[in-house]
């Protein structure tokens, strides 16, 4: 091997460990910075304690329930939607027109997330204000159907492309016995395509999670325990916004730490089992 | 409308194909006799393949293609017209079965492979399904070999296994014509003639187009004989039937 590739060679481990270890640093230095809360009564009593810091309280238990909550319900409402999205685009949408759905679907997911809270602000909360939910029309019903809007893209782009790996001789000999785009995309694409399918969803889950602007703007912010999809919440991103301005020595301050700690083993979890799908043998179809 | 020519399965009259702007297929005039095996012989890109996919309407799936001039099949007394791309055609289709020039099993096991297009079909009885199969198989001399291993991956299979195992499921839906594209141009010698033995079979209770590249073949099996030559379809002399 010439010095000059045991020298690139050399650069792209540095650049993989030193990325490696930025990450491993990153939960480090939150653990370090969230110490001071966790000898208040641990990690499990922070996240299980509700936030009233008139008492001496800052648990982070209603942003994590409004994070859950936002998120699993963007979803449920995004994957139904995205999944018909990108059966649409390979199967049943004419030729030319699949080519140009998927440039439009791809240039939304590079849509800054502040343009869709403002036109949720403008359009969605004074429909759900007037027609639904009352109030403000700030809630988790609204925040999750925007949610929901920014996710689809990303997983139709998962979707899409795990259906168009599926072998086109298979679908061919489907069409020839008789069978219809649909029983082929039921029967063959599907069971062929799902870990790429599940991989996606599993990132849209991270993109709902990881979200701020969307739930800052147009969830409501209330730090009560939600009870219901048309009450107010404050999700984890949110109260890290909204409490970054506090005193830095403050324990109200130091609990933006254990919301990013929370954050940091949600998507680690999700990174994981996107990982362990990968290894799992392909379903057979039929 | 009813066939009034019993021993014709299709006919062509001034048929053109186009492919986006260029004429594929030029004015065919030609018949194809009901059960007996009719072969297309000429050079790779001459049209052969193409106008097997006018006989299942599977020129429909291509957005660019145009046909032009007269095509009809005959199917259980009724003439079919295979112009007509909006014309509903998996009924069509499971009547006119198609074998691929490479094996193209799905990835299944072998005897979901032959069942599927029962389940295409919307058959949902299991003996049924478990008689047709074996039933099948063994049109395709192919029981003897498989009927242990039904459960097991049909990719597993030899590449002439594979073959047979593809007419067996076009064969499992009883189809009144079968399609064949150069079905032994992927498998060697004693598989090819595994193939062979099976379409004289055949030919007798099934209508057969096959699309070949060897004379010698088409000499073996063949009871008409065209030649297509850039997109002009010429009757070969020598009608056996």
């Amino acid at each position: 091997m010439s010095i000059f590739s045991r020298i690139v060679e050399r650069l792209f481990f540095l650049a993989a460990a030193g990325s490696a270890l930025l990450t491993v640093a990153v939960f480090l230095l939150l653990l370090y910075l969230a110490l001071p809360l966790f000898e208040q009564g641990g990690f499990w009593a922070l996240i299980r304690s509700p936030w009233d810091p008139g008492a001496g309280f800052y648990g982070i238990y209603p942003m994590l329930v409004g994070s859950l909550s936002i998120a699993f319900l963007a979803l449920l409402i995004g994957f139904p939607l995205s999944l018909g999205g990108a059966f649409f685009i390979t199967c049943f949408a004419p030729l030319f027109l699949r080519r140009h759905l998927l440039n439009l679907v791809r240039l939304l997911t590079g849509v800054p997330t502040v343009v869709y809270s403002f036109a949720a602000l403008f359009l969605l909360v004074p429909f759900l204000r007037e027609n639904l939910t009352g109030g403000s029309g700030l809630n988790i019903l609204g925040a999750a159907l925007m949610l929901a809007v920014l996710i689809a893209p990303t997983m139709i782009i998962f979707f899409v492309d795990a259906l168009r790996r599926v072998p086109s001789g298979f679908l061919q000999a489907v069409t020839a016995l008789g069978g219809s785009p649909a029983q082929g995309l039921v029967y063959i694409a599907l069971p062929l395509a799902w870990p790429g399918i599940l991989n996606g969803l599993l990132l849209g889950l991270g993109r709902a999670m990881g979200d701020t602007m969307i739930s800052l703007m147009i969830a409501g912010n209330a730090v009560a325990l939600p009870e219901s999809m048309t009450d107010s919440a404050r999700t984890l991103t949110a109260h890290i916004a909204l409490v970054i301005a506090a005193d830095v020595s403050s324990l109200e301050f130091q609990s933006i730490f254990a919301c990013g700690i929370l954050l940091y083993l949600f998507t680690a979890l999700l990174v994981l089992m996107v990982r362990l799908l990968g290894k799992f043998p392909k379903r057979s179809p039929g | 409308m009813t066939s009034t020519m019993s021993e014709t399965k299709i006919r062509l009259a001034d048929f053109s194909f186009r492919y986006g702007k260029s004429e594929v297929l030029h004015h065919i005039t030609a018949q194809f006799p009901e059960n007996r095996l009719t072969a297309i012989i000429g050079p790779s890109g001459s049209g052969k393949s193409t106008l097997l996919s006018v006989f299942n309407r599977f020129w429909a799936e291509i957005p660019e293609a145009k046909v032009e001039g007269l095509a009809q099949l005959c199917l259980a007394g009724t003439w079919q017209n295979l112009c007509d791309r909006r014309a509903p055609s998996q009924q069509l289709r499971r009547k006119v079965g198609m074998v691929f020039q490479s094996p193209n099993p799905l990835p299944m096991s072998i005897f979901r492979n032959v069942a599927f297009p029962l389940k295409l079909a919307g058959v949902r009885d299991r003996e049924e399904i478990a008689v047709r199969v074996e039933n099948s198989l063994r049109r395709t001399l192919l029981w003897k070999e498989v009927k242990e291993r039904l459960a097991t991956d049909a990719r597993s299979l030899s590449g002439g296994q594979q073959q047979r195992l593809c007419i067996a499921r076009s064969l499992i839906l009883e189809p009144e014509m079968l399609l064949l594209d150069e079905p032994t141009s992927a498998l060697d010698r004693e598989a090819g003639a595994g193939i062979e033995e099976l379409l004289i079979g055949l030919k007798k209770e099934c209508t057969l187009v096959l699309v070949s590249h060897y004379l010698e073949q088409v000499e073996r099996l063949a009871d008409r004989v065209f030649e297509m030559s850039a997109g002009k379809l010429r009757l070969l002399g020598g009608d056996r039937s």
